[in-house]
């Protein structure tokens, strides 16, 4: 609701689109197709980049002349990632020392996301528009990126089995973000988006990775929608 | 006013990252230099002192897989019963050193208050050459093949000492060779010693004593089973 507010001020803070910028009459609720790309910051300490594509599709209805609610189902696919951990455990007797390790990669991760966004136009025939919300997701990694996993006894005495520990439990599930942005609309049921999400939560555990910086599922979004 | 507290606020939400943890994470323990043997030895005459390090648990060289081991092990020799520890590299038979204390019984067996005697920190045992006292013995490095040890007992001329650092309570569990588990009980014993050693070599054939070779500045922290 605040965001929403602050967007509204910001809207009246925009110049009056001419007469030939409005569309015909667009429909008060509908349903449409996503299909776009998005570039997330994969690395946040180096500003390292990735790059993947968004599909989905949207439910809006129209709440008055102004303002839409609008729902999204969306999947997308990063991948870029780069978070390494390792793990080792030693015991050691005069008989010598027995070893496991593990390491683990976090390479790219899927999400599934559904942003409940608020649509604020001049009019409903006006082309720009503005939008803001808020973003839940389920995140999942690709795959279970675990290599080196191994176990050496060499004393009789056995050190903790490594191989038992899962990155599954070190990436969180589900995440909530920001939703700010744009969109333009070239007729009644095609329209380009161009959003940017900011994720609240870090994405990977500290205490896993070794690591304090904050892995977040933050992007910037371009996608093509057509809503029928 | 009102638009400058709410940019703010959407600002810092935008900021703060909720941190995540895993809940319970296995123990990692790093590897702990607990036993080895350390210091300078030099060949015989004229030559110079070279280092030596022998961590227990490390490889002894790769591609092999051996590490350096030690044994504690006992025996009964001339109405004399013997305690060691051996330290030993690719072969689990042939030491690259030992050092070997004794005294004067009739059963090979140790208890745990003769140990904390023996092993009493600061107390000094000189190698002069008479029977019965501590002996070192070592491998000189790089002789091909050789598994001669130089042994203190036999130098020309003996001569060092061995001095009891630290002397602590240590055991162990581990699965012997038929899967059962064993706890061992003794003392990981830290200490340090100098020594002349009866170089070995062939002359005419024979394996004897060819020179005397020395070793000084010797560290170890080794373990004694009672």
């Amino acid at each position: 609701m605040l965001l929403s507010i602050f967007v509204v001020g910001l809207l009246s803070q925009c110049p009056q689109s001419p007469a030939d910028s409005l569309i015909p009459l667009p429909p008060s609720s509908g349903i449409g197709l996503i299909l776009g790309a998005q570039l997330s910051i994969v690395d946040q300490e180096s500003f390292r980049l990735g790059f993947g594509p968004v599909v989905g599709f949207y439910h809006f209805e129209a709440i008055n002349d102004q303002l839409a609610i609008q729902i999204e189902l969306q999947g997308k696919l990063i991948s870029g990632y780069n978070a390494v951990t390792y793990f080792e455990d030693n015991t050691l007797n005069p008989l010598g020392l027995s070893t496991s390790s593990a390491e683990f990669h976090l390479r790219s991760m899927l999400f599934l996301e559904m942003p409940v966004l608020l649509k604020i136009h001049q009019n409903r025939q006006a082309r720009h528009g503005f939008f803001v919300g808020a973003r839940p997701s389920i995140n999942a990694i690709t795959s279970h990126q675990g290599g080196n996993v191994g176990i050496s006894v060499s004393n009789g005495a056995f050190p903790n089995d490594l191989s038992t520990l899962s990155m599954r439990e070190a990436v969180r599930r589900f995440d909530l973000g920001l939703v700010g942005g744009w969109s333009y609309a070239f007729t009644r049921r095609l329209s380009l988006d161009v959003r940017y999400t900011k994720g609240l939560f870090d994405l990977t555990a500290d205490n896993f990775f070794k690591h304090d910086s904050n892995t977040l599922n933050s992007d910037l979004q371009i996608s093509i929608r057509a809503n029928f | 006013m009102k638009k400058v507290l709410l940019l703010s606020i959407i600002a810092a939400c935008a900021l703060i990252a909720c941190k995540k943890d895993v809940d319970e994470l296995l123990v990692e323990r790093p590897f702990t230099r607990d036993f080895y043997i350390q210091g300078e030895w030099r060949d015989t005459l004229p030559s110079t002192f070279l280092p030596f390090d022998y961590t227990i648990g490390e490889r002894v060289k790769e591609p092999l897989g051996n590490q350096y081991t030690c044994k504690s092990k006992t025996s009964l020799a001339n109405n004399r019963k013997r305690i060691q520890g051996n330290l030993y590299g690719t072969s689990n038979t042939n030491e690259l050193f030992f050092i070997r204390f004794s005294k004067p019984d009739t059963d090979s067996i140790w208890t745990a208050s003769e140990l904390k005697e023996l092993f009493t920190p600061e107390r000094v045992f000189p190698i002069t050459g008479t029977p019965g006292e501590v002996e070192i013995g070592f491998e000189i490095p790089w002789v091909v093949n050789s598994y001669w040890v130089s042994e203190s007992w036999n130098a020309p001329n003996p001569n060092g000492s061995v001095k009891i650092i630290a002397a602590e309570d240590y055991e162990w569990e581990a699965l012997n060779g038929l899967g059962n588990l064993v706890l061992h009980k003794g003392l990981k014993v830290k200490l340090q010693f100098q020594a002349n050693l009866g170089r070995l070599g062939y002359t005419m054939l024979q394996l004897q004593v060819v020179g005397e070779a020395e070793i000084k500045n010797g560290e170890a922290s080794l373990f004694f089973e009672y």
